[in-house]
């Protein structure tokens, strides 16, 4: 047997025995290291693989905007009418349950219950009540932004009687007395909102409302920035700050990518501005940006004073293939027919 | 099985329109998919987009669906997240031609990496980065095979392929897919 064929069947033999035990990835290629260090290098790899996971912050907006966009649909199914009452404990865009497990697989109600009766008792350590104290904050914050975000007003743009409200609830949420984390992270959705708006309008021929839009995500932007250097300047970790920051300036360059192929030049030019001052804000506050292949080793502070963040200004159109209009509809109201089929 | 039969228990509850039920399937499966079609798509937004589309199709679909009828409900969903991504470039197909099987990537060269590469993080976009440089299938292994971990029957299903022709293609795609992280790597240096 050719030492390439003898390597494809250890490797499927090795995959087959890690579908019943994860670990076992890692202990064959320990085991393999040193008479094929090239194949323990890709069993290495494939654990690695199975790591791989978008931002904290993109998945939340993600599920935020997914969640809400099938409770339209369903909510559609229903009638369009008055929320059905199992709808209202569906919460589709909060955060996914613990995983289920195989001791717990039968019983979720059970141990939800028992989560409740346990309870902190009074004798606790000073320390340990301020964790329990920080968490009950954190879940209450988490269920502000939860509850709110469900609301219908979401998706609503400038002009629509909902966006009022959505404004409100931004406002309530940067009004809490949070930490530089949390605040950040409110911050940071607040800015991918306005800037999706702007897309919206942008599609929809708005054009200063879109501009507008982007002005205020480009003051957004500016204080995501000036709040990490201000951590950075009371030698605080701003990482997570420069991630949500990274993962903006991200999205930002996808969706002009995503208008420099549907042509649309006003837009592309808008963008690209905001995209060059937040480059200069970045710049000016000495903030480096995570870049993708590697940790930020230093808390998010830039190395240099003069350093520059990874995403360019001036994206290629053919650095990501996105077909147009792919990226365009973002909730706003588009109807999703018919995109997939279903295959049985 | 428990695993299993628990979601045997949803997918039949959510066939019979139980909003929870499918809730809950919703929230084992969020995830996974958006990353699945961010890893094809490359955009979060574009991810966004086709994910719900793929959720909703399943809310509509799911009474076609049949628990044990040689199918798993993962492979079901990715199946329809994989044609939900065909279909959304075969509109396009004029001006993008992502997926297409005649422009198979040059070959790469043998640089094996070190040790230090492989074993350190991923970053999503790195990996969006280096699946680019694979052909559509191996691709399509790598994602759904290894990033996923469905098993090589799931997988073939899903492209509609045999299992042993799975099974040859792995792997031929982790090796070169460890050259794209290297080549990857050594263009960011």
């Amino acid at each position: 047997m050719s030492p390439k064929l003898d390597r494809t069947q250890q490797l499927n033999e090795i995959l087959d025995e890690a579908e019943n035990s994860p670990g076992a990835l890692q202990s064959a290629a320990q085991r393999i290291q040193t008479h094929d260090p090239e194949l323990a290098s890709d069993l290495r790899l494939i654990a690695a693989l199975r790591n791989v996971a978008p931002a904290r912050p993109e998945m939340e907006t993600a599920r935020l905007a997914i969640g809400q966009r099938l409770t339209r649909e369903i909510l559609a199914e229903s009638g369009g009418g008055a929320e059905p009452a199992s709808l209202r404990t569906l919460h589709l865009s909060e955060p996914p349950m613990p995983e289920v497990t195989a001791t717990n697989a039968l019983a979720p109600s059970l141990a939800a219950r028992a989560s409740i009766i346990i309870r902190p008792v009074a004798r606790w350590a000073r320390q340990r009540k301020r964790a329990v104290i920080s968490i009950a904050v954190a879940a209450a914050i988490l269920l502000a932004v939860g509850v709110t975000l469900s609301m219908a007003s979401v998706d609503s743009l400038p002009g629509s009687p909902l966006y009022g409200l959505k404004l409100s609830e931004e406002s309530f949420l940067l009004a809490l007395p949070l930490g530089p984390d949390a605040h950040a992270q409110v911050l940071s959705m607040v800015a991918m909102r306005r800037l999706h708006e702007a897309q919206a309008e942008a599609q929809a021929h708005h054009d200063a409302e879109a501009q507008s839009l982007l002005n205020q995500y480009n003051q957004d932007m500016i204080q995501l920035i000036t709040l990490a250097a201000s951590v950075n300047a009371h030698d605080g970790d701003s990482s997570a700050i420069t991630a949500q920051i990274s993962q903006l300036v991200l999205t930002q360059d996808s969706i002009l990518r995503s208008s420099t192929t549907m042509g649309d030049s006003l837009f592309q030019q808008a963008l690209s501005a905001s995209a060059a001052t937040v480059q200069q804000t970045l710049q000016q506050q000495h903030i480096a940006l995570p870049n993708g292949n590697a940790q930020n080793n230093d808390k998010g502070r830039s190395p240099q004073p003069t350093a520059t963040a990874t995403a360019t200004p001036t994206p290629s159109p053919q650095a990501t293939p996105t077909p147009p209009g792919v990226s365009g509809s973002h909730g706003h109201g588009h109807h999703h027919g018919g995109g997939g089929s279903n295959n049985q | 099985m428990l695993l299993e039969e628990h979601e045997n228990q949803l997918v039949m509850r959510a066939s019979g329109r139980d909003h929870e039920a499918f809730t809950e399937l919703y929230r084992l499966y969020n995830e996974r998919i958006y990353r699945y079609v961010r890893l094809k798509l490359g955009s979060p937004t574009d991810a966004e987009d086709i994910t719900s589309v793929v959720f909703c199709n399943a809310w509509r679909t799911i009474d076609h669906f049949a628990p044990h009828r040689d199918t798993s409900f993962a492979a079901w969903l990715f199946r329809i997240a994989h044609h939900a991504i065909i279909d959304r470039y075969r509109r396009f197909r004029e001006t993008v031609s992502l997926n297409n099987e005649q422009n198979q990537p040059a070959a790469l060269a043998v640089q094996p990496g070190p040790e230090a590469q492989i074993e350190r993080q991923i970053e999503i976009d790195e990996l969006y980065a280096a699946l680019e440089l694979l052909t559509p299938e191996q691709r399509e292994v790598v994602l759904l095979r290894f990033v996923e971990g469905l098993s090589a029957r799931e997988v073939g299903q899903i492209m509609g392929k045999q299992e042993g022709a799975v099974r040859g293609m792995q792997f031929r795609a982790i090796e070169s897919l460890r050259r794209a992280l290297a080549r990857g790597a050594e263009a960011a240096q």
